[in-house]
């Protein structure tokens, strides 16, 4: 027994110093292998802690990279589609669930990371994303994912490439009339100067909000009127009451997805016109029962005159004219103003067949070219609508001023009355389409 | 290696010795030439080789050989998954030879007959090598899968030694003159990294006294 002893304990010292003596079998690592599973495979190469010479550790598991769905290879993005998420299909692994890395960066050879994230937990599904931060615009991004299962490190998946668009900033739309507190009747136009912007906007659009209340709700009207030059108007088909009226506009640029802030809120006074209830001055005094057989068509401001159009001044329909002196009349301009809350009317200016629209006066000196005289104009006389003031403007077939009868016009018509803002400055272009403001 | 020589060389002096009191079927040294198969989650082919110097009751030997195919149904499943997640019908082939070489010692229980039954224990080293290949429609695709983002790990590929322990026994058969026959049944465990590798070797050799 004592042999025995002695030999197997020289058997062990043998096959142990052997074991433990033998050099690394070299084994080199199959073609495609990546870095980093050379880099495993030198560490592992190293003796380990139980004395086990690897050449090339057996320990790693197998995997595939995952596969990019989203955004597809080249896609483009507009800026504010932001932010973006990226979506890989799951690795498939012979080890431990794995987690991911995802990575983007500027440059193809992916030098410069912009977003590096590590060990995302693996969807629940097929699939696993990740949120990505807001990116810079204007700027082609690669993206690309790999997944880590245990302490093996996988292939990066293959790279793709996306486009965030420029960014577009629009500004606040800054309203413009009805100012705040302002009393507005008749056609309500709203009007907002054009947002100030950067970045390549393509078209804008603005939504007008109507409101009988300050928070919005519930809207009266809204509507998405294009952006028009210098400012946008919009005039709301809705009938209103008399009332206090909120209103606000929001600028979008479609085709970048990009919206403005909401514009500061307005609040503006409606008082509803009935030309029942306004004083008619020194013209027909039943003139407000006079057929409305005409619209105003537009209103034109210049520095010296103002035009106002109607659609039965010309052509074959046109009001007959009525004997003047020597001559005819057409029709009469007239003009409603608000003085003190209240409505006053009168029909002043005579107009005969194809007379040029600019004799209807400058602007700036209504209040001595039109009510120029108190005992015909009375409450009128000298009234000069200030800059911006709503005014309303008509017509009425033969010749109305200085007649309180009527009597001098054959058909007893008259046209709508159209409210524009006045404008002694001789600003302002206004159409209207069946007696509605539609610029 | 002069330390492995020097106990080498007292091993030889101690079954010298013993020879002297040989009961066993032959003493001296002899070598024999090993065949088989490995058997576990596949059946696998081994050829081999043993030397060593028979005494009285024991044997010192040095055995060496291959195991063509020790692979284990782990590595078959990990195989088909990444077989699976390839697409296309991919198949794969997946082999893991083991080249060994251990020094024991075998006991000879006593006997009176032709036939020397044996058993004992050997220790020494394993080199385990794990291979894994793939095909579509026929083609091997290995060498295009880390382009296909497949990434093969130690459980599919490399290589790996290891300290080897075998545990064993058999029969030898006197034939004529010099020669034996040799069948036997040795187990051995290789550790490495993950855990290590069992191997059970059903042996059949042929070999000759000096």
């Amino acid at each position: 027994m004592k042999q025995i002893a002695i030999v197997m304990s020289t058997v062990v010292l043998i096959a142990a110093s052997v074991a433990c003596s033998t050099p690394a079998n070299p084994s080199a690592t199959k073609a495609g292998s990546t870095a980093a599973a050379s880099a495993a495979s030198q560490a592992a190469s190293e003796a380990d802690a139980a004395g086990r010479v690897v050449t090339d550790a057996l320990s790693g598991v197998s995997m595939t990279a995952p596969a990019p769905l989203t955004p597809t290879d080249g896609q483009a993005f507009k800026y504010a589609d932001q932010p973006l998420t990226l979506v890989v299909k799951n690795a498939t692994t012979t080890g431990a669930t794995p987690t991911y890395t995802f990575q983007v960066a500027g440059d193809a050879a992916f030098g410069s990371l912009v977003f590096n994230q590590e060990g995302i937990a693996q969807g629940a599904g097929a699939n696993t994303s990740v949120a990505l931060p807001k990116l810079a615009g204007a700027k082609t991004y690669f993206w690309r994912a790999r997944a880590t299962s245990g302490t093996t490190v996988g292939l990066f998946s293959a790279a793709r490439s996306f486009n965030v668009g420029p960014e577009v900033v629009l500004q606040a739309p800054v309203l413009a009339s009805p100012g705040s507190g302002a009393a507005v009747s008749g056609t309500i136009s709203m009007v907002t100067n054009n947002v100030q912007r950067s970045g390549p906007v393509t078209a804008i659009t603005y939504r007008f909000d109507l409101s009988n209340t300050a928070a919005f709700s519930p809207a009266l009207a809204s509507a998405v009127v294009p952006e028009q030059s210098g400012t946008t108007s919009w005039s709301p088909n809705v009938t209103l009451g008399a009332g206090t009226y909120y209103w606000r506009v929001q600028a979008f640029d479609n085709a970048s997805g990009v919206s403005s802030p909401v514009s500061g809120v307005l609040a503006f006074s409606y008082q509803p016109f009935d030309l029942h209830q306004a004083t008619i001055v020194s013209s027909p005094q039943d003139f407000a029962n006079w057929a409305e057989t005409a619209k105003i068509t537009s209103v034109q401001f210049f520095g010296d005159s103002f035009w106002v159009d109607f659609d039965r001044r010309t052509g074959p329909n046109r009001w007959p004219d009525v004997p003047f002196g020597d001559g005819s009349l057409e029709y009469t301009l007239g003009m409603c103003i608000n003085k003190a809350g209240h409505w006053y009317c009168s029909a002043v200016v005579q107009f005969w067949f194809e007379r040029d629209l600019g004799a209807s006066g400058v602007p700036s000196h209504v209040n001595f070219e039109w009510f120029y005289d108190f005992a015909r104009w009375g409450p009128m006389t000298g009234y000069q609508p200030e800059e911006g003031e709503t005014v309303g403007l008509f017509v009425c077939a033969g010749d109305c001023r200085n007649n309180d009868a009527g009597d001098r016009s054959y058909v007893k018509e008259r046209s709508n009355v159209a409210f524009v803002p006045w404008s002694n400055s001789g600003n302002g272009f206004f159409t209207f389409a069946n007696g509605r403001r539609t610029k | 290696m002069r330390r492995v020589s020097f106990v080498v060389a007292a091993m030889l002096a101690l079954g010298t010795a013993s020879a002297a009191r040989a009961q066993g079927l032959v003493v001296g040294p002899y070598a024999e030439f090993q065949s088989g198969f490995t058997v576990g989650s596949t059946v696998g082919g081994l050829f081999g080789g043993e030397a060593g110097f028979s005494a009285n009751t024991f044997d010192i030997y040095f055995e060496g050989g291959k195991m063509l195919n020790t692979k284990s149904s782990e590595m078959d499943a990990a195989a088909a998954t990444i077989a699976a997640s390839l697409g296309q019908g991919a198949t794969f082939e997946a082999s893991q030879p083991t080249n060994y070489f251990d020094i024991g010692f075998w006991y000879k229980f006593p006997t009176t007959g032709k036939y020397q039954p044996y058993a004992g224990i050997g220790l020494g080293s394993a080199g385990v090598t794990r291979e894994t290949k793939f095909f579509v429609n026929g083609s091997d695709i290995t060498g295009q899968l880390p382009s296909m983002g497949v990434q093969l790990g130690g459980d599919l590929q490399g290589s790996e030694r290891g300290f080897l322990f075998t545990v064993g026994g058999g029969a030898r058969i006197g034939l004529t003159g010099q020669l034996f026959a040799d069948v036997s049944y040795r187990y051995g465990h290789v550790s490495i990294s993950d855990g290590g590798v069992n191997t059970n070797r059903i042996q059949f050799g042929i070999g000759a006294h000096f």
